[in-house]
């Protein structure tokens, strides 16, 4: 089953009018449906999105490349760990001054003692053992992963201009997020569409909107206007 | 493109058809709206309408909603009957009145649930040529407070002390049941009953819409000091929770009551000994008893973690930013955090913070006695769940 994050396998995908998209697994994975064909292992060729057109299927794409970006990035629990790891590892071999210097010693004991060895045991000391370089490294790394804050905005401000789009966009965004399974843009995309319907002033204004007529008869229409009269 | 069904009648645009066929999403993005814009969609085509009168639908809804409850603060002996309702913060940013409710003597409520309001208040009578209140009785309503509808419940076998009642919801979404404990009259005069023998317990199911006595029970849920009308309960995790007063001070709790849905009744312990000034409480699905020890100026939380054990876990004990000379009135919980209405004040406690913030509710501070509940607005209908098969446009109508 070839299910690991970061193969950097690329995947085909095919759109409704026949273009193909070659994608990063960890991206196209984003999509439940696509996570499954591949977990069943039937990920071989072109995977066909037979109700995704092109046009739709890049903006997807561009969605789903953003949010893998993001979660790399901001993955403060796992940076964090990292960190700490890495600050480990640094003071394993920089720190140990006692067994390095008993190394070195070691070392210069068994060769030779020639010039050369001693410049390059004293190189080699200067390069493991400087805490302070290292630690400010250590340093200006958090401070630039962990704002993690301003970064959530961010996302959301993108979030937001990307479904700032025209209404038939918007419903082909809608679909294709719902067929391929996509529950990020899915979210995003019911909100925009939900605060679009907010925004009508009027029953009249939510038919246009949507380009509904209404099929009440007279006498229907005045039952229902009179059931919720108190509205407005 | 694929077919576009047996032609849509409301539909002019293909794309917004397209959209609306999918199972789902259109429910989905309806969801996400206020229950006023819901009332108003029901206008926009037949469709809409058959779609948001769904009992799918409204559980749905109800789903989406509970993840932004608010608080409503009642006060109580307001002749107003008005609700404030407090959201996105610590601020009053709506007021609404209960539907129906007009000319009533003042209403509490009783409970929040699903979107439904619990309310009680007593009848009135003439006395002496006086109009009074009957102080043996309550009249208990279920209201919704934003489709304006409510429901007054049958009345209860006859009783000679003020009833006390209860309600749980569920087993499905808009199923409930209110359990009123009474105090039966004496039914034969040569032998002198006890009004402990005669204490009894009936159930109103919204599935029957009816009254039925379940018949004597040991213990009665202890009258709350500072709201005559209610006692303290709650119902969390499929059984209400009452406090039952001690043999001691019959201000104080001793122990609790609880009862399921199927009707069955027990006791709990309480973890350690507490003041008049304990409290049960809904916190993030679990029983809580928040206690305030006066004397000591601080405020014990405890979790019971076992519902069939009495197995308590005291989560905090803190003190209290109130002096001594201020009580606790009522508490709620609503998330991870606990609201204090205390004498003069309002607090809200977070407990992951451990943290106590005041508020400033100007509207409501020279109200008496405020009551305040975890609220989320929901379609719910007040008589219950509806019979799938009389799923139709037109809402069944209470009074």
């Amino acid at each position: 089953m070839s299910s690991s994050n970061n193969s950097g396998k690329v995947l085909k995908l095919k759109s409704k009018d026949n273009q193909i998209f070659e994608v990063e697994e960890s991206v196209a994975i984003q999509s439940e449906l696509i996570k499954n064909v591949v977990e069943a292992g039937c990920d071989i060729g072109v995977i066909p999105l037979l109700t995704v057109h092109s046009k739709t299927l890049r903006n997807v794409i561009e969605w789903c490349q953003k949010h893998v970006d993001y979660v790399e990035e901001n993955d403060s629990g796992s940076n964090e760990e990292e960190i700490k790891n890495w600050e480990s590892e640094i003071c394993e071999e920089g720190n140990n001054n006692g067994s390095d210097d008993e190394e070195t010693k070691n070392w210069e004991s068994e060769e030779n003692n020639n010039g050369s060895d001693e410049e390059e045991a004293k190189n080699w000391e200067s390069e493991g053992n400087n805490d302070g370089s290292n630690k400010e490294e250590v340093e200006n790394w958090e401070w630039e992963e962990n704002n993690d804050g301003s970064d959530e905005e961010e996302l959301e401000n993108w979030e937001s201009k990307f479904v700032d789009v025209d209404k038939d966009s918007l419903y082909a965004l809608l679909l294709a997020a719902d067929y391929l399974s996509i529950d990020s843009l899915l979210e995003r995309v019911i909100k925009q569409v939900a605060d679009v319907i907010k925004q009508c002033r009027s029953v009249e204004e939510v038919r246009q909107t949507f380009g509904i007529k209404s099929d009440f008869t007279p006498e229907e229409e005045e039952e229902i206007r009179e059931e919720i009269s108190w509205i407005d | 493109m694929g077919e576009t069904g047996d032609g849509c009648a409301h539909c002019i645009t293909d794309k917004w058809y397209e959209v609306e066929y999918v199972e789902n999403v259109l429910a989905n993005i309806l969801s996400r709206l206020p229950v006023k814009s819901l009332l108003a969609c029901k206008s926009v085509c037949k469709h809409w309408c058959q779609l948001i009168s769904s009992q799918a639908f409204i559980d749905l809804q109800l789903l989406w909603s509970k993840n932004h409850s608010i608080y409503i603060v009642y006060p109580y002996m307001d002749m107003r009957m008005t609700l404030y309702l407090m959201k996105d913060g610590d601020e009053i940013t709506k007021r609404i009145t209960f539907p129906y409710c007009g000319n009533l003597s003042p209403l509490t409520i009783i409970c929040s649930f699903d979107g439904l309001l619990c309310c009680i208040n007593y009848t009135w009578k003439v006395d002496s040529g006086m109009i009074v209140e009957d102080v043996t009785d309550l009249e208990i309503r279920i209201c919704n407070p934003v489709t304006r509808k409510a429901l007054l419940l049958p009345k209860g076998s006859t009783s000679e002390e003020k009833p006390s009642i209860g309600v749980a919801f569920g087993p499905q979404i808009n199923e409930y049941k209110i359990f009123r404990f009474f105090c039966a009259k004496r039914i034969s005069l040569a032998k002198r009953q006890s009004r402990a023998n005669r204490r009894q317990c009936e159930v109103y199911s919204s599935s029957t819409g009816s009254w039925s006595v379940i018949g004597r029970v040991p213990y009665c849920p202890m009258q709350s000091s500072h709201s005559p009308l209610g006692s303290n309960h709650v119902f969390v995790n499929g059984k209400i929770y009452w406090l039952i007063a001690s043999d001691e001070d019959h201000m104080t709790a001793g122990s609790i009551l609880t009862v399921d849905i199927e009707e069955n009744f027990g006791t709990i312990d309480l973890p350690k000994e507490v003041t008049e000034h304990s409290y049960l409480v809904d916190l993030e699905g679990c029983l809580s008893l928040v206690a305030v020890y006066d004397e000591d100026e601080i405020v014990n939380i405890w979790i019971l973690e076992d519902k069939d054990k009495p197995k308590w876990e005291l989560k905090c004990s803190d003190p209290v930013p109130f002096s001594n000379e201020e009580c606790v009135e009522f508490v709620v919980a609503r998330e991870n955090e606990i609201f204090f209405i205390t004498s003069n004040h309002y607090y809200i406690y977070d407990l992951d913070q451990r943290f106590w913030r005041e508020l400033d509710l100007s509207d409501t501070s020279e109200k008496k006695f405020p009551v305040a509940v975890a609220y989320t607005e929901s379609l719910l209908s007040c008589d219950g769940r509806m019979d799938p098969q009389t799923e139709d446009i037109s809402n069944r109508t209470s009074i």
